[in-house]
Formats: structure tokens, sequence, C-alpha cells
């Protein structure tokens, strides 16, 4: 009877403890390009920024970073990401930065440097209008400060000699307003045709700056895959409006009602939720639906949707953003 | 799942015990403590998934006591932990604590009435009730359950015969239950099947058991209409085991027990070990 009990007790003892479990987190260190433009017209000026987030998906808060450009001729760089485009043409800008194992991390982003094409004044009302100049290159007085045009907003081709010129866009019909009086317009062709093509554009004029930079889609599209067991499936779209982001699941998505206690994260490591930030407890299990992001998620915040099961505390599925 | 381990500890207690009811007046105690520790599990569908290792540990009382020689009266009462392993993470992350939960489980009481007996054949049924007296809201995200929160009912059936093979004698029992459960969860079936023989002077008993707890798939409850905590709905189990009983006088006995699971669903796949210390009189 004692020894009995001296052996039972001695299995308690043995087997109540809480241990601690080993969880490979290892993601490999990611350098992103948070601005990525698609054309920026020659003579301008754009500052790219890039955040680098390390093997555990954790951001790094001001990484040394090295910036380069290729072709050198295409543009300038300096050391805080400012670029200045000099020739029309593919440029590609490259940063890199040292990993925690000394390995080198870069990240690129390819654009095109547009010229300027564009003509005194032409106002049209229709998606498609003819811009005509009436010599390859011309000066341009402007008596007023306004004039308006039509412009491509995929492939703006309008290049300005003066820093001070500046472009705004609506949508099929565009403004341009000069801020000097003079400025010098340069066409390619003598005659160029300009199409609008707004229902479907996926860029954006950079109206905040004003200077005919097409800055890169806002929006990512990708598929939700199980990871598990579990059924969990569905394709997303991870859009930015201006305001704050949307992510929206398609018709085409479906979970698991047997998962118990899912929920879902934006994070930067698909292995764990330390670090992630959590967007609400999964109650649509199929079909269409959408959640509103809180206004501080940026678009280059987050690389992974993790669908996160609490009670046993594993992913079950994910989504890559981008 | 609490409620399963619950339910399936006092089942494997009982039909230890069963077809051959306890003689009026007699009883049969027992302290045991029981563990499981996964860090993987069935799930719904039947493959194996890993999980953050959790673990379950009740310690219990079991007893049945004669009221007279065809009714026995038998009760459960566990108290169970639920824990689970703080987290090191390789890339240098900061550690994540572990957590424990604790409280009074999900309390069992059971009548057991024999029908028939004759011939080294006996025939019984048992009706077991389930009362909701554990938390199944534990623990800091809810999940730590140390009950289901709902109340069922178990209608069991049992047929036992003690047999010779040479001059070993051995038994044969097996059981049938329906479980009606309420809350939105699926009813169950159960079935098992034991077999055992006494060595080494009758000192020592050995056994063996075969156990399946298969859902009726009935349930209303999941994960759209519950907030997450639906571990005990739809659980589906099938193991392997076996006992050993040691009795140390006329009256005390000490016994390990091993349950082996072989398929399942929803349900942690790990080895369920038991201790106990039991006195009969």
């Amino acid at each position: 009877m004692k020894n009995a009990s001296l052996i039972i007790v001695c299995f308690l003892l043995l087997l109540s403890c809480v241990g601690e479990d080993l969880v490979n987190d290892y993601v490999d260190p990611d350098l992103r390009i948070s601005n990525a433009i698609l054309s920026i017209p020659e003579g301008v000026q754009y500052q790219f920024t890039a955040r680098f987030f390390d093997e555990s998906g954790t951001k790094v808060e001001n990484p040394t970073l090295v910036w380069l450009v290729d072709p050198p001729t295409a543009l300038s760089i300096a050391q805080d990401g400012t670029i200045q485009a000099i020739a029309a043409g593919e440029a590609t800008v490259i940063v890199q930065t040292t990993g925690l194992r000394g390995d080198i991390i870069e990240a690129r982003t390819t654009f095109s440097v547009t010229a300027v094409t564009s003509t005194d004044t032409s106002t049209s009302t229709s998606e498609t209008s003819t811009m005509t100049a009436d010599s390859e290159t011309s000066t341009l007085t402007t008596d007023t400060e306004t004039s308006t045009m039509t412009t491509e907003t995929e492939t703006s081709t309008m290049t300005t000699d003066t820093e001070t010129s500046t472009m705004t866009t609506d949508t099929e019909t565009s403004t341009m307003t000069t801020e000097t009086e003079t400025s010098t317009m340069t066409t390619d062709t003598e005659t160029s045709t300009m199409t609008t093509e707004t229902e479907t554009s996926t860029t954006t004029i950079d109206n905040n700056t004003g200077t005919g930079i097409v800055l890169a889609p806002q929006f990512y599209e990708g598929e939700i895959i199980s990871t598990s067991s579990y059924i969990l499936e569905g394709n997303f779209r991870y859009e930015h409006n201006g305001t704050q982001i949307t992510l929206s699941l398609d018709e085409n998505y479906r979970a698991s009602t047997s998962l118990p206690g899912l929920y879902l994260y934006l994070g930067n490591n698909p292995n764990t939720v330390n670090g992630a930030i959590e967007i609400a407890k999964v109650n649509v299990f199929n079909g269409a639906h959408e959640y509103i992001l809180p206004p501080s998620i940026e678009l280059a915040d987050y690389k992974y949707l993790i669908y996160w099961c609490k009670p046993f505390s594993v992913p079950v599925g994910e989504g890559t953003i981008f | 799942m609490k409620k399963y381990i619950t339910l399936s500890l006092v089942l494997l207690a009982i039909n230890a015990s069963a077809q051959w009811t306890q003689e009026k007046g007699k009883g049969y105690y027992k302290i045991g403590a029981w563990f499981l520790e996964a860090n993987e599990h069935y799930t719904d569908t039947g493959l194996v998934d890993p999980n953050i290792t959790r673990g379950h540990f009740i310690t219990s009382f079991f007893g049945r006591v004669g009221l007279t020689n065809k009714l026995t009266l038998i009760g459960y009462l566990p108290y169970t932990q639920v824990y689970q392993n703080g987290q090191r993470f390789s890339s240098g992350l900061p550690s994540l604590p572990g957590e424990s939960f604790a409280s009074l489980g999900d309390i069992d009481l059971a009548v057991e009435y024999q029908l028939w007996e004759k011939k080294g054949w006996a025939f019984s049924t048992s009706l077991i009730l389930g009362l909701p007296t554990g938390d199944d809201a534990g623990g800091s995200d809810g999940s730590y359950q140390t009950g289901d929160g709902e109340f069922n009912q178990s209608l069991q059936f049992n047929l036992g015969k003690s047999f010779p093979i040479g001059k070993q004698n051995f038994y044969f029992k097996s059981n049938i239950s329906i479980n009606q459960r309420s809350k939105g969860y699926s009813d169950e079936w159960h079935f098992g099947l034991e077999t055992g023989t006494k060595i080494a002077k009758d000192k020592l008993l050995l056994l063996g058991r075969f156990n399946t707890r298969q859902s009726l798939q009935n349930g209303s409850l999941s994960a759209v209409n519950n907030n997450g905590s639906i571990f005990a709905n739809n659980v589906e189990i099938t193991n392997l085991g076996g006992e050993i009983i040691y009795g140390f006088s006329k009256v005390w006995s000490i016994n390990f027990t091993g349950s082996f699971p072989i398929s399942g669903k929803v349900i942690y796949k790990a080895p369920a070990l038991a201790v106990g210390i039991a006195l009969e009189l």
C-alpha cells in the first residue's frame, strides 16, 4: 500500500508539468520596396522606401540599406532612396541589406522612365483624342494657368523640362496646370493618339505630388491554401482604397466547420502568430465576404494571411499576399 | 474532447467491472490518475495534423456500491487539469509561456442492473448520466475545457462470459451503448470488447480491450454557431488497450492502464495512461 501510493505520487509529479515546445518558425528574411511605381517622367524625383523583415518575420527598424540603380544612365539615386529620372527607358532600382547570417538580401523594382508627349491645348470629350504638335519640339506659353488635355493613364508620355509643372488627372479628362508661365513640351511624333482607358485602369496617378508618377497597383490578389488536413480554400483580393485596406474573399472560399477556434491574422511569418495582428474570429465558412482592416495597416506591412486554430495553436491555412 | 476523455475513463472503469454486478452492501473504490499528452491530433477527415503539445491530467475518484445483488450504483468524480506547453521559437522570437487550467470535471453517475446471469453468462444494462459540472470555457481563450457544458445520458448493454481454456480461466465482456447528448452535440454509439485472465496465483489480472466511439453526426453544433469550443462534437475514436491489476492484499490492488488510438476524428492522437489504487470491501 505504501509503495503503491509512492508510485502514484511519483507518477503525478512526473507527468503533470507544463513543458516547452520548440517551434521551427524560421522564414527567409524579406526586404521589400513598399512604394513601387510603374513609371516616372524624366526629370522628376521620387523617394523609394523599403522595409526589412528578419528571419522571424519581425520588422527591423532603421535597417542599413544600400540603394543602386540599373542602368546608371537612366537614374541617379541617393542613399535615402530618392531617385532622379534622367533618361527615358526601362530602369531598375535595387536595394540591399545584410541579413543576420551575413548574406546580402536585396529587392528590385523595375519601371519606365518616360518622355513627355503633349500639346499646347487639346480638349476632348471622347475616349480617343488626337493631339497634334506643330513641331517635334515646341515651346508652349500658357496665358492661363490651366489647360485641359486627355491622358492615357497607363502610358502617359508627357515630359516637361521644368520641375515646377504639374499635371493632375481626374478620369477621362485631365487638367494640366503649369506653375510657370512657360514650359517646354516635346512630342516624339508630330501626331500622337491618346486614349483614355479608365474602365480597365489598374494604375493610379500620384495625385498627392502631381508629378506624373504612375504608382504600382494598390491591390494584390491571391489564393488561400490549406496547410493542414482541414478544408480551407478560396481566392482573395487585398486592396487599398486610399483610406484603408479591404480584404475580400471570393465566392469560392470555403473552410471546414469542424475547425475549432479559427482566427484570421495578418503576419510576416506563416508559422506563428507571434508578432502577427489578429483580424477577426472566423465566422464565415462558405462564400464571399470581406474584412475592413484598420487604417493604420499599409499595403506592404504584411505578407501573409494566416488562418490559425487557437485551441491547437497551429496554422491551418495561409494566403500569400505578395 | 475533454468530455470524451472523462466519459471514456468512466466507461473504462465501469466496463472493468461490468456484467457481474456488485453484491449487496459491497463496494469497489478507486483513486486514479489519468494522463494524456499529445502533439498531434486527428482532424475532421481522420488525417493527423500536428499541434502545440497539450495535456490532460485527471485525478479521480471512482466507486461502485451494490444496492442489491442486482442493482449497483456507480459514481465518477474527476478533477481535471488541462495545459498547453510554452513555445520557444527557432527564429529567436521571444518565447510564449504555457498555460494551465484546472477545475472539477464532468461528474458521471450510473446505475447498473443485472438482467440475467446463468452458466457463466451475465447480461446487464447501465444508465449513465453525464453531469455538466466541468468548465466548458476555461483558460485564457476558452479552449481549456474540463467539461463540455452539456447533460448527456448513455444507455448501455453489457454481456459477459467466463470460460476456461485448459486450466486457465478467462472472461470475455462486450458492451454497446447509445449516448444521447444535448445542446446541439451529436449523439454517439459506443462499442467495447474486453478479455482477461488471472495469473501468478490470481494476484495479477491481465486484460485487453478494444473500444470504439462513433458519432451519429446528427448534432447542430459546429464552428458556425459555436464560439469555437467544439472539441467535444463529432468526436470519434477507436483504440486498443490493456490493463494490469496487481492485488497486493485481499482488499487492495493497484492497476496500470494504457489505451492506444488507432483511428479517430477531432481528437488528440496519443496514448492515454492511467494508474490507480483500489479498495474492494
